[in-house]
């Protein structure tokens, strides 16, 4: 691992011990939101998911070009580990969506624009990792890049999709920002929350792109072996 | 290859106009007496078992890998000694 990318590395860590449990603590002593009732609480770790899910889905489109463009392993390594992240982020969405939509609308699953286009997200992005599961060569890994590619259409449907079709879907933050849609510890709950989150996934990150660098090296490695044989 | 391309890229657009098909406003379909706490502890508990899940999956593979990767230098070296 490089020096700088170590050093964020572990400046993580030491920040997401200590902020993780505050964002805990600050959930907790949020106030009950009126409508919904307790169970909105879910929606402090729901909508950070989301939000940090589809953030990285942009970000394997972004490392997906740069891979079909430069050729370069590093892109593929750093494009498949967005991936990895922004399908554990979106599963706990789809797990999480559901028990408090049971609650709030009664039903666990609605065929909702932001739900359906947000299965479809997940769908497309696991087809990804499916394709990748079998034996990795640069073909597989043009082709998944360009799955990145062409799957992250998908994205702006998911983010605009209530916007534009309605359906059951809260509209958390449309017009009038977070401050103002919520009350002051409710917002402070969701910004550690998101800030825990945004931590998890950096560490996740860096430990999953080193560990396809170590795989690289073992390539090359055995590849150079085996040419001296 | 080119086709294969094509006919991926029609097949995403296929199901998001399929999706798209008659999306509007539903009704609330009923409210229902569930806890709210167990649903509370069952999504923050998933949150945690998938997190915890990848972190042990990523160290794991480091392990491995680290080990593998030991072994060859080592080898590595032998041969070129």
């Amino acid at each position: 691992m490089r020096k700088n990318v170590k050093i964020i590395f572990y400046l993580s860590v030491i920040l997401l011990f200590i902020i993780l449990p505050l964002a805990i603590y600050k959930i907790y002593q949020a106030p009950i939101e009126l409508k919904m009732g307790l169970v909105q609480k879910i929606f402090y770790f729901h909508m950070p998911s989301a939000v940090f899910s589809m953030s990285f889905f942009f970000f394997s489109f972004l490392f997906s070009i740069l891979y079909l463009v430069k050729k370069k392993n590093i892109f593929d390594n750093m494009a498949s580990t967005s991936v990895e992240i922004g399908v554990l982020f979106a599963t706990f969405v789809i797990i999480s969506g559901p028990l408090w939509a049971k609650k709030a609308w009664g039903a666990y699953w609605v065929w909702d624009a932001r739900l359906t286009f947000t299965l479809v997200m997940w769908l497309i992005y696991l087809s990804y990792l499916i394709i990748r599961s079998s034996e990795l060569n640069q073909k597989i890994k043009k082709i998944s890049a360009s799955l990145a590619i062409m799957g992250f259409v998908d994205i702006p449907l998911v983010h605009f999709s209530t916007q534009k079709w309605g359906g059951m879907h809260p509209i958390v933050t449309q017009d009038k920002g977070i401050k103002k849609a919520m009350t002051p510890q409710m917002a402070n709950a969701l910004y550690f929350s998101l800030l825990a989150v945004l931590l998890i996934a950096v560490v996740l990150f860096i430990l999953r792109v080193y560990s396809k660098e170590l795989q690289d090296r073992v390539e090359n490695l055995e590849f150079k072996i085996m040419e001296n044989l | 290859m080119k086709y294969f391309y094509i006919l991926m890229y029609f097949l995403l657009f296929a199901s998001n106009l399929l999706a798209s098909d008659g999306f509007k406003a539903t009704k609330i379909i009923k409210k229902e007496t569930v806890s709210a706490e167990r649903m509370i502890i069952i999504a923050y508990i998933a949150f945690f078992i998938l997190l915890l899940s990848y972190i042990l999956f990523i160290s794991r593979k480091i392990n491995l890998v680290s080990n593998k990767l030991s072994k060859l230098e080592s080898l590595n070296d032998e041969k070129s000694a």
